[in-house]
């Protein structure tokens, strides 16, 4: 069993890695080296090379990247404490539910980045107006999944636990939270996917460093290597997170492993 | 025998359904009967006859239409842990390991770990899973669950445990074996049981006492005293002949 099993991961990471390589292998061919419109991936690679120890703007690739994940960072904490309460207090309390719930479903289709203008008035140009932006859009998956997976606990779990002498007041703590860590966790991988996009956003509205602004700056400079390795920066740290979130919750929630 | 543990008195219950004729199905109708301390009385019946909802009411999980269940003089209203429970779906918390499923009823009631770990230790034993201690739920085969359930129920140390068609969804071999074990288990304890099940030669191989339900809505249709001494051989000619009576009963009922 134990065998057969790394045998697939072995499987899956040579075939990946095939299937990348050979997505940058046509790359390679079809765009030609100095275009105006693209540009290839060994001028991508050369130039994230080059911008590791030199800067571009302010600070380096590194930099960039750790402008972008700090951003994320605050807005992402503020974003799951707010929202994990909110959904907690919506599932238990009828009250909380029939007054907030219309509420936040009016508010939920709201795209984040439709809250940047207002953003920018309520808390200036700085770091606090993408804090927001970021809030926003991790806020509503944390509230929609740890929400759900409340009101979706096995009623019969709870009789099981009455049955044993759980004193009522203690059912939630003993029976309601630990049901539904799980779907908190599914919350927070989407709900990290969401900030880190939305951070992009953020800073392409407005910023002076950032994986976003490096972006945008390529855009004006018509610097087409710049452009295209501000997106593969994003891709490759967004791959690095939903890996790092996987491999969390897998060792954090050993009774429920979900199979991939 | 001994003293009385749970009181059925003229219990009815009767739920709202539009789809029968008067907008209720009744399910349970006027029954009556005792469970006495140290006893294995089986409620026998066939399946969807009401007894799965009788055993809810005597656990507190519902309330009766009509009429009242007494623990010891008290009238019963909510689940409480003097009334132990095994289900047919089990129902084990899966972020608990075997230990943690154990030892959970004693540990929310702020028992003192020095007294219930050892129990539980000696529960897990009784029932085979000694080495799956730190294991979850997940890992179990369906046999074990069940197993962690019964082990469960008897470390918070009941008054009387309910068992509602505890080896139902189990394979027919594994059953055989459960069967077994319950009955050594409850040879060795000899607490108070109240089991629920459809199947005939599974309530006189476990039973001191059966009662035998009819169709819905559920009556009392007749009560058996089991003296087979134990263990009981599923082929003896004295278990075969209660066997067949029993299945007459109920074959007159269809």
């Amino acid at each position: 069993m134990k065998k057969r099993k790394t045998n697939i991961q072995w499987e899956r990471l040579i075939y990946g890695g095939a299937a990348i390589l050979l997505f940058l292998v046509i790359w390679q061919i079809l765009v030609k080296p100095g275009s105006a419109k693209f540009a290839t991936p060994l001028e991508v690679g050369e130039f994230i090379l080059q911008h590791i120890t030199t800067k571009v703007g302010p600070c380096t690739i590194w930099g960039h990247a750790g402008w972008s994940l700090s951003r994320v960072g605050v807005g992402y904490i503020l974003a799951a404490a707010a929202g994990i309460v909110l959904a907690l207090l919506m599932s238990q309390s009828k009250v909380c539910n029939i007054i907030l719930h219309p509420l936040f479903d009016l508010l939920r289709p709201i795209p984040p980045i439709a809250w940047v203008p207002l953003a920018i008035l309520w808390f200036g140009i700085f770091e606090k107006a993408k804090y927001f932006i970021i809030f926003i859009g991790a806020f509503v998956p944390f509230v929609m999944n740890t929400y759900t997976g409340a009101v979706r606990v096995d009623k019969k779990l709870i009789d099981a636990a009455l049955m044993l002498g759980t004193p009522p007041r203690t059912i939630f703590f003993r029976v309601v939270f630990p049901a539904i860590v799980p779907q908190i966790f599914a919350g927070a991988q989407v709900a990290l996917t969401n900030a880190w996009m939305t951070v992009i956003g953020a800073e392409m509205a407005r910023a002076t460093e950032g994986v976003g602004w490096m972006i945008l700056k390529g855009m004006e400079n018509a610097d087409m290597a710049q452009i295209v390795s501000g997106m593969a920066v994003i891709g490759v740290t967004g791959f690095l997170i939903a890996a790092l979130m996987r491999w969390l919750e897998k060792h954090l929630i050993k009774w429920n492993v979900r199979e991939r | 025998m001994g003293e009385t543990v749970i009181k059925c008195d003229h219990i009815s219950k009767k739920f709202e359904s539009l789809k029968a004729k008067n907008n209720f199905i009744e399910v349970l109708n006027d029954v009556s009967f005792d469970v006495r301390a140290g006893e294995f009385t089986v409620l026998l019946g066939p399946g969807q006859c009401g007894k799965t909802t009788l055993l809810n009411i005597i656990a507190g999980h519902e309330l009766p239409s009509g009429g009242r269940v007494l623990e010891r003089d008290n009238e019963i209203k909510d689940p409480a842990p003097s009334r132990g429970m095994v289900y047919q779906d089990i129902r084990l918390f899966p972020w608990l390991t075997v230990m943690g499923n154990v030892s959970y009823g004693p540990k929310v009631q702020g028992i003192d770990k020095k007294d219930y770990l050892p129990r539980a230790q000696k529960f897990i034993d009784l029932v085979g899973l000694t080495g799956f201690e730190d294991t979850y739920p997940i890992k179990l085969s369906g046999g074990m669950k069940q197993r962690v359930g019964i082990a469960r129920a008897y470390c918070n140390q009941p008054d009387i445990i309910l068992m509602d068609e505890p080896f139902g969804a189990l394979d027919a071999q594994t059953r055989y074996m459960m069967q077994e074990e319950l009955s050594k288990i409850w040879q060795k304890e000899k607490n108070t049981v109240l089991f629920v099940t459809n199947n005939i030669e599974e309530a006189v191989y476990l039973a001191d006492r059966i009662i035998v339900f009819s169709r819905c809505p559920a009556k009392i249709k007749k009560e058996y005293q089991i003296n087979i001494p134990r263990p009981r051989k599923l082929t003896s000619v004295e278990f075969l002949e209660l066997r067949k009576e029993i299945t007459a009963q109920i074959e007159d009922d269809m």
